[in-house]
């Protein structure tokens, strides 16, 4: 067990985790790069683009609009002179007002935005703008002044500015547009890069993350596919699989993990097999031994009813009768225990469970000086579960118990006690033993758990998985005075009756005994003579007519010629066995297969048939004589309800 | 040549120093980029376009550097002073010198290539001021259209800009990043419209301005406060450099006799309409902003006519502190002329952004935190020209002069 407990090695080297920690950052930075790069590349054009176009166009509008305003000015300005005398004055006030109510020209500070190249000629014609507008003026005030002679002196130079400002609109304009191109063109060119620059990204991208990929696989992707051929090849059975521990990453931790899991299993399956080994072998030296004892319980019984019997012998029959019954009890409860399993769920009696579970541990509980102390509430209801799984959880907690009372002296003392408790059914382990140490405490319900030096560790492990696979749990104890108390909580079925006090035994419904079965002929089938004929001689001394067969064959040549109204047949038999023995009757004599008793003490093989026609026509060895003839009563009754309901004769 | 010997010995001397070395870009930058500006000719024959200029021309292309102490000295910051009177960075720069014998070295890097009348000019020349590695404030540019024009390069470079003499209302406008030391136009304008309305009694006014910002301003701000007073304008009318100013003048007459005329125009500018104004109207006064205080120019166009003009300063000499005593020792010494207005307020510009530098360190956006601060969490600093604060309701150090013997003398009239 320390081995398999023992400490992984270490991590070394490069993690998984790291790894994809530093692929996971080296890919975001790539794609956070290559955003930042392609923002930054777009955005200086793009930015001059959109800033300088908003401005440029306004103040370019307002100059040339304040332009074609000065224009008019002049052009107003030439019509003067040539007008009559008298209007002269009046077209230079009229241009004063005009000029005067043109306003101020361009705030100085909106050139700052413009380009170098616009901006010298837009400043420029900002100056010459008011140049032109107080040449007007003064234009003006000649004209008002009467001073003719000189107005076409300024005129000439208003004429000069105006052009001179037209000239240097039109390079603004001019340069507006080259300006406007040049952006453009910068900006199509960080496209132009923009683009180049994706193409290698994209290359150089796709080549890292191509050796990301065969990184990953390599440190990833052949582990992790390593590990599913071998669980896959693990849950095929081969327990024998082993991966290859080469790195020292998790991946080889897993690996690692990996092959100590699979030794503790094939540890285990070798460990159940030799279980299983036993169980069987149990199994088949108790139907051997059940033969014997049917044998003597039936010699018993034959010579007990011979009333001429002396008293003293007797006596004596009678205690070996009591023997060969006890020991038949034991062992139809070692077959019931080790017999495979049926997995349906159903109404299960705890009282009755948790006494067969004492019925198969009790027996060390005089030797080792055990006191039981057992109180079974008479009115528990049924609970859902399987009753043979419950079986052994019982059992395991019990012989726990017993276990651990050996380890002290006298005086042991077991406790069970079964109580309802709201809607749930709880049955109590206690006993006054060592208790539970601290070390095994916290692990006390995980697998290999234990403290006893010998055992799988798996008992109470399995327990709690049983009984939680019923709804229920397995607890320790809250309140504990002295040694250990395992609690067994069930959830009572919400429609079950209280069981009754006294379970009904498996399989069909035991008739009362009847006083004769005179008249009934009844075919005995049983390889062993020592048993088939101390039942012959009793259904005999019944009154029925036996005749007996020594296997299946004999049985179906002595049905070519008699007409019983009842087989006994024993399970296991050479030539044809019981089984084969009813097919057979089932096909030459269908009305006589409703009425066919299978004799066996092999329980084993109880759930095999268990979902059979001959489900309820078994009677397990060793059988009370006084019940062998209430099952042929029975089967024979039944028969005949049949007939009636049918309106058939026998 | 005491400026030129120093540049020399600045750029010459730190050629082999680690921490001058590593940012030739500084000289390169600023020699390359002033040498490349258009230079303006020197006469009133016009400028690049051609026509005359009104305006007296500055020194051209010139870089220079005053370090106090240590080119090693890895906290070196640049502050720029542009376009301005050279004198006064030097005035500033020795000032700086004595009193801040620790903390940064700083440099005042000086473009006086020129008046920046043209826009573009102004964009183009703050475009290369602010690649000067270590530039932590730029103190300019000259005037009202210069410093406009150039704000939003400043702004967009997120570097301080002190304004020392422009006046347009719109500098307060164009962002957070510009700081306008002079009372803006509206209230100069007011100041000038009272002075016309109650000292001089005046019921009907001209109007003349130059066509730009800062003589819109002063239009807009005399105008407003005229109309509130009840005094008529008779006659408004923008003048340049190319104006036939008698034509206008005459013209100006059809709407009546004005007893004040208003110069919103520069120095040149102003002189002529005065020499004009005092031929056509004898014993007409004239009235003109701060703009036109530019001596000797303006007494010079103005000739004899010059005694008849108000004009107005944000600080007159004869004001008694020591630090005004120390400025102007230090300005005649260096210059041998007397400073006026506008040498003063670029001199408390300068100062005012070494101090930020100093009291904050070489940050663009801690100094631009402290010149907001001034006057409300950080205390204002006293300068020449008064408190500095750029808080709308600083008192504004408005003082109004009248050229006598071609001298500035206060005009009692309080602002």
């Amino acid at each position: 067990m320390s081995g398999i407990f023992a400490p992984i090695r270490p991590l070394r080297g490069l993690s998984v985790r790291t790894l994809g920690f530093a692929l996971s950052v080296g890919i975001g930075l790539y794609v956070a790069g290559f955003v930042v790069y392609v923002a930054l590349a777009f955005n200086a054009a793009a930015r001059s683009l959109s800033a300088r176009s908003a401005d440029t166009p306004t103040l370019f509008g307002e100059m040339a609009d304040r332009a074609r305003a000065l224009d008019a000015a002049v052009a107003a300005s030439h019509r003067m002179l040539p007008a009559d005398p008298g209007a002269r004055v009046a077209l230079a006030r009229a241009l004063r007002d005009t000029l005067l109510g043109l306003g101020d020209g361009v705030r100085s500070d909106r050139f700052a935005a413009v380009p170098r190249v616009m901006r010298v000629a837009l400043s420029g014609a900002d100056d010459r703008a008011a140049q032109l507008q107080t040449a007007l003026l003064e234009a003006a005030a000649l004209v008002e002044l009467g001073r003719f002679t000189q107005v076409p002196a300024r005129l000439g130079t208003a004429d000069s500015l105006g052009l001179e400002l037209e000239r240097l609109l039109a390079v603004a304009q001019r340069h507006e547009v080259q300006d406007l191109a040049s952006r453009e063109r910068a900006l199509a060119a960080a496209a132009d890069r923009v683009v180049g620059a994706v193409a290698w990204w994209l290359v150089i991208g796709a080549c890292l993350l191509g050796g990301a990929a065969v990184l990953l696989w390599r440190r990833l992707g052949q582990p992790l596919e390593a590990l599913h051929d071998g669980l896959t090849r693990v849950s095929g059975g081969d327990l024998g699989t082993r991966l290859a521990v080469d790195r020292s990453d998790e991946m080889g931790q897993l690996a690692e993990h990996f092959n100590r899991m699979t030794g503790v299993l094939q540890s285990r399956a070798e460990a159940q097999g030799q279980f299983v080994a036993a169980g069987e072998l149990i199994a088949g030296v108790a139907h051997e031994v059940n033969n014997p004892l049917m044998a003597i319980a039936a010699l018993a019984e034959n010579r007990l009813a011979d009333a001429r019997l002396p008293e003293e012998a007797r006596d004596e029959v009678t205690l070996i009768l009591r023997q060969a019954r006890r020991a038949a009890k034991l062992v139809s409860g070692l077959l019931r225990f080790l017999r495979p399993v049926d997995d349906r769920a159903a109404a299960v009696d705890v009282n009755h469970v948790v006494r067969a579970s004492l019925e198969l541990v009790s027996y060390r509980f005089p030797v080792d000086e055990i006191t039981l102390d057992l109180v079974l509430a008479p009115d528990l209801p049924l609970v859902r579960g399987q009753a043979a799984r419950l079986e052994q959880v019982f059992v395991n907690l019990i012989a726990n118990a017993a276990d651990a009372l050996v380890t002290i002296p006298a005086p042991r003392r077991l406790r069970v006690w079964s109580q309802r408790r709201g809607s749930d059914v709880v049955v109590s382990v206690e006993d006054n033993g060592p208790g539970i140490t601290p070390a095994i405490a916290e692990r006390l319900f995980h697998p290999f758990a234990t403290s006893k030096g010998h055992g799988t560790g798996l008992g109470l492990y399995i327990s709690r998985e049983i009984v939680r696979a019923a709804g229920g749990d397995v607890t320790v104890c809250d309140d504990v005075r002295a040694g250990a108390c395992f609690m067994v909580t069930l959830r009572a079925e919400a429609a079950a009756r209280p069981a009754s006090p006294e379970p009904a035994t498996a399989g069909a419904a035991v008739a009362p005994a009847p006083r004769s079965l005179e008249g009934v002929e009844v075919l005995l089938v049983d390889d062993e003579a020592v048993v088939r004929q101390p039942l012959a001689r009793f259904l005999r001394r019944m009154g029925a007519l036996v005749i007996e067969a020594r296997d299946g064959v004999e049985a179906a040549e002595l049905l070519e010629s008699h007409q019983p109204d009842v087989v006994v047949a024993d399970l296991r038999m050479p030539r044809l066995d019981g089984p084969g023995l009813y097919v057979l009757i089932r096909e030459r004599r269908p009305a006589l297969a409703a009425r066919v008793l299978i004799l066996s003490g092999d329980l084993s093989r109880f759930g095999e048939l268990a979902h059979s026609e001959l489900a309820d026509r078994f009677v397990a060895k060793p059988v009370e004589l006084a019940e062998l003839a209430s099952r042929i009563a029975g089967v024979i009754q039944a028969e005949a309800d049949v007939m009636i309901g049918t309106g058939s004769s026998v | 040549m005491a400026l030129a010997f120093k540049v020399g010995v600045t750029l010459s001397g730190c050629e082999g120093v680690a921490c001058r070395s590593n940012v030739p870009g500084i000289h390169r930058a600023v020699t390359g980029v002033l040498r490349g500006t258009p230079r303006v000719p020197e006469t009133h024959g016009g400028r690049a376009a051609g026509r005359p200029s009104p305006l007296p021309v500055r020194p051209t292309i010139l870089l220079m550097a005053l370090a106090a102490a240590g080119c090693g000295d890895a906290r070196v910051v640049e502050i720029a002073y542009v376009p301005g009177e050279r004198v006064v960075a030097e005035v500033a720069q020795e000032t700086i010198t004595e009193t801040f014998r620790s903390g940064p070295v700083i440099h005042i890097t000086t473009d006086t290539a020129g008046f920046g009348d043209e826009a573009d000019v102004e964009v183009s020349r703050a475009n290369h001021i602010v690649l000067l590695p270590g530039l932590v404030a730029v103190v300019g540019h000259a005037g009202s259209r210069a410093s406009l024009a150039s704000a939003p390069v400043y702004r967009d470079a997120r570097i301080p800009q002190i304004v020392p003499t422009g006046t347009s209302r719109l500098l307060r406008q164009v962002g957070p990043y510009t700081f306008p030391l002079a009372p803006d136009d509206s209230v100069e304008g007011a100041f000038m419209a009272r002075f016309i309305a109650e000292r001089l009694g005046a019921r009907r006014v001209t109007v003349f301005y130059q066509n730009d910002e800062y003589g819109r301003g002063i239009r807009d701000g005399v105008t407003a406060e005229l109309a509130r007073r009840g005094v008529a304008v008779l006659y408004q009318s923008p003048v340049d450099g190319n104006s036939d100013v008698a034509t206008l003048l005459d013209a100006s007459l059809g709407a009546g006799r004005p007893d004040v005329i208003v110069a919103a125009t520069q120095a040149a500018l102003a002189g002529r309409l005065m020499r004009t104004g005092a031929a056509r109207l004898p014993g007409v006064r004239m009235v003109a902003g701060d703009g036109a205080l530019l001596l000797p120019a303006l007494s010079r166009e103005a000739g004899p006519a010059g005694d008849s003009i108000y004009c107005v300063t944000f600080w007159l000499r004869e004001t008694g502190d020591p630090a005004s005593r120390d400025f102007v020792e230090r300005f005649r010494r260096l210059s041998g002329r007397e400073p006026v207005g506008s040498d003063a307020m670029a001199f408390d510009a300068l100062m005012l952004a070494a101090t930020a530098v100093r009291e904050v360190g070489p940050d663009r956006a801690r100094v631009r935190h402290y010149l907001e601060a001034l006057g409300r969490e950080v205390p204002a600093p006293r300068g020449v020209t008064g408190a500095l604060t750029f808080r709308r309701d600083r008192r504004p150090a408005l003082v109004m002069v009248q050229l006598r013997d071609g001298v500035p003398r206060r005009v009692g009239f309080e602002p």
